[in-house]
């Protein structure tokens, strides 16, 4: 009697072990998936001779997880750079360094070189919004990867003295410069504003003064005093899935009449929880039909 | 009595223990074959013994791959080594419980309550045990977080109590002497 038992635990143990190899199973993913990047910045003339580096982040299965071996964009091969961070080694095979685990997935960063002498300067500027990628394993496949630019270094009128630039936790960057000369600031240009737009709030104003949301309108021209601080708060969104890296700019007119335009940086990095994967992967096999 | 039962405790404990240098010094398939043949000497005398004999030998044979199958591949059941060994530890659990069922035999005919009892109680505790970990064991490759680690740890440390139990159960068993009235066989 008791050895019916053990075939109906049996049974059970045969169950459990084909339902969750078929739940494991329709977890796997295809191919990598690329999230969105948006970088921009300005190509200094001494960075002509080095490398321009950016990092991308690509989901991809923990069984059997896929390292970048090189990329390519507009004829232009770019290559992972070489230290890449703490490399684990366990039974003779490199694992993989990735900057987040999920269920099934693991999120990966890997930094591309690209020899910044062989990027094409076409009217000052680059951009790409896709590229062609081989993985160790040889396999390969083109992927959108947002919006990457390059514009060419601008000159201007200095009219800025000092600044300095923080950035917290919770998406929030603040950047203060401090003005030399009294100005009129009339606008604040933001790279691929119609894709990360949407992901932040910026403001502006004098470090004690009242704060103006770029996005209202009239707000501009702002102007500002030689010794005033000014000071601009960019906010990303917490749910934000998209990297961002860009040189956004102030512009405006000088007393005497000339034009300035100044670069700042601003940086955000997304988290993901597994839900949000897992409508990630959702919503990219909607693409693909 | 007691050559078999030293027989079975020295296999069982060549298959739970494994050295690992480069090959299985503590092969399992010879635990399995010694485990047969501890079962064959009592054969005739308990018939019941037949299942758990024809088990041990076939698991003499399936475990021969996990002589040189390193541990890793065996414990990841998302690869086929890993399906492998999850297998070869379900038919472990079977070949347990007809040696349970033997010792059940073989304690009847002593006549001896508290060794009927005790025995029952073991297998009971053991099938209990590892039924309950062996249906669970597959979610754990659907799931990340750190309480994967906490039921791998519980999980690991239960079993090995529970092998620990039928070890001692064994040894038990060797003490016993062959003079026994045999029981009317119902089998």
């Amino acid at each position: 009697m008791r050895e019916r038992f053990l075939w109906i635990g049996i049974s059970l143990i045969v169950l459990s072990t084909a339902g969750n190899y078929l739940f494991f199973q329709s977890k796997q993913l295809d191919e990598p998936i690329f999230l969105k990047h948006y970088y921009s910045q300005e190509l200094e003339s001494q960075d002509q001779e080095g490398n321009i580096e950016w990092t991308f982040h690509y989901l991809t299965n923990k069984q059997n997880p896929k390292t970048v071996q090189s990329t390519e964009v507009d004829g232009i091969t770019g290559y992972p750079a070489q230290d890449q961070g703490i490399t684990f080694w366990e039974e003779g095979e490199p694992q993989i360094n990735f900057e987040q685990e999920y269920n099934h997935h693991y999120l990966v960063p890997v930094t591309i070189e690209i020899p910044a002498e062989q990027i094409p300067m076409d009217n000052d500027s680059w951009s790409f919004e896709s590229m062609h990628v081989t993985f160790s394993d040889q396999t390969d496949m083109n992927t959108k990867i947002g919006k990457i630019g390059l514009i060419d270094e601008a000159v201007s009128e200095d009219v800025f003295e000092s600044s300095s630039a923080s950035s917290s936790n919770d998406g929030e960057v603040i950047t203060t410069l401090n003005v030399s000369k009294p100005i009129d600031v009339e606008e604040i240009s933001v790279p691929f504003s119609d894709e990360i737009g949407d992901e932040m709030a910026i403001n502006i104003g004098e470090v004690n003064g009242k704060k103006h949301d770029i996005s209202e309108e009239g707000v501009f021209p702002i102007s500002f005093q030689e010794g005033e601080s000014l000071r601009i708060q960019s906010q990303f969104s917490p749910n934000s899935s998209i990297y961002v890296d860009v040189e956004m700019g102030i512009k405006g007119e000088t007393e005497d009449g000339d034009l300035f335009t100044r670069g700042f940086y601003v940086n955000d990095q997304p988290y993901f929880t597994q839900k949000e994967i897992l409508d990630i992967i959702a919503e990219k096999a909607g693409d693909t039909e | 009595m007691r050559s078999s039962f030293t027989s079975m405790f020295w296999g069982i404990l060549l298959v739970l223990i494994d050295i690992r240098i480069g090959i299985d010094l503590l092969p399992d398939p010879v635990g399995y074959f010694l485990i047969s043949y501890g079962v064959y000497i009592l054969l005739e005398a308990f018939p019941i013994g037949k299942k758990a004999y024809v088990t041990g030998i076939a698991l003499g044979f399936l475990s021969i791959p996990s002589i040189v199958i390193d541990q890793n591949s065996l414990d990841d059941m998302t690869q086929p080594w890993g399906l492998y060994g999850f297998i070869l530890h379900v038919f472990h659990l079977v070949l347990v419980f007809y040696l349970f069922q033997l010792m059940l035999a073989i304690a009847q005919t002593k006549q001896d309550d508290e060794l009927i009892a005790n025995t029952n109680s073991t297998m009971k505790f053991y099938l209990f045990t590892l039924l309950v970990f062996y249906i669970s064991m597959p979610f754990a490759i659907n799931f990340y977080g750190p309480w994967i680690d906490v039921y791998t740890l519980i999980t690991t440390i239960a079993a090995f109590i529970v092998e620990i139990a039928f070890l001692v159960m064994l040894h038990r068993f060797r003490k016993l002497d062959d003079d026994f009235t045999r029981v009317d066989s119902e089998q």
